[in-house]
């Protein structure tokens, strides 16, 4: 998984200071695709790309092959509607960051692929895709 | 304790669930519920960052499961 910011190989902390915008991509399948910084239990930054469902009222989903990684502690699990089943999946609070910002957030087990980013992390922000370009910018 | 499966873990607080559905379901439909199973504490609140936050500093080493206090107990749709 490779992110890709206009930042480079700048620390997180050095990002903090510069904004909060966040620059994407679209895939080659038409995935809107956004970097972002998964924080590990012992303070190491794991940047991977993420993917935007806009129908997903959460943070953040991740694959759970990823939590062992991040050390994160496993809380339990929820109950999930995912297209027409039901699933349990597991729940985690981990630190993360979209854009220089770092919080905690609520992030569940079980994404196929990519890591999948909900509303929760847009709430009062301005995302704009820019099909004609391939362009993704976050605000 | 070992750490229970997330069915396990279900099937621990689904009569704990039943029960608050019956007493503050009412009072308190669509909120979340997040619950202990081996004490049975539960942890009522409307953000689920805050009431799994609250539920982990009160158990540091507990599993919960959420739901909402709602007939369709499922919190989240992806």
């Amino acid at each position: 998984m490779v992110a890709y910011s206009e930042e480079g190989s700048m620390s997180l902390t050095e990002r903090k200071k510069v904004n909060r915008s966040v620059r994407g991509r679209i895939d080659e399948s038409g995935k809107v695709l956004l970097p972002i910084i998964l924080v590990a239990s012992d303070g190491l930054e794991i940047e991977v790309e993420a993917l935007i469902n806009l129908q997903f009222g959460g943070a953040m989903v991740i694959p759970e092959d990823l939590t062992a990684p991040l050390g994160w502690r496993c809380l339990g699990a929820r109950r999930v509607q995912a297209g027409s089943e039901v699933v349990r999946m597991n729940h985690y609070i981990g630190m993360m960051s979209l854009g220089g910002e770092l919080k905690n957030v609520v992030v569940l087990g079980g994404a196929k692929t990519h890591p999948v980013l909900g509303q929760r992390l847009m709430s009062g922000r301005k995302l704009t895709v820019d099909f004609q370009n391939g362009t993704v910018v976050l605000e | 304790m070992p750490q229970l499966s997330a069915e396990e873990l279900d099937n621990a607080c689904w009569p704990i669930f039943q029960r608050l559905m019956h007493e503050l379901g009412d009072r308190y439909e669509n909120w979340l519920v997040v619950i202990e199973p081996n004490s049975s504490d539960y942890f009522l609140g409307q953000d689920d960052h805050e009431v799994l936050a609250r539920a982990r500093k009160r158990h540091p080493h507990g599993s919960f499961f959420a739901y909402r206090l709602n007939k369709d107990p499922v919190i989240d749709t992806l």
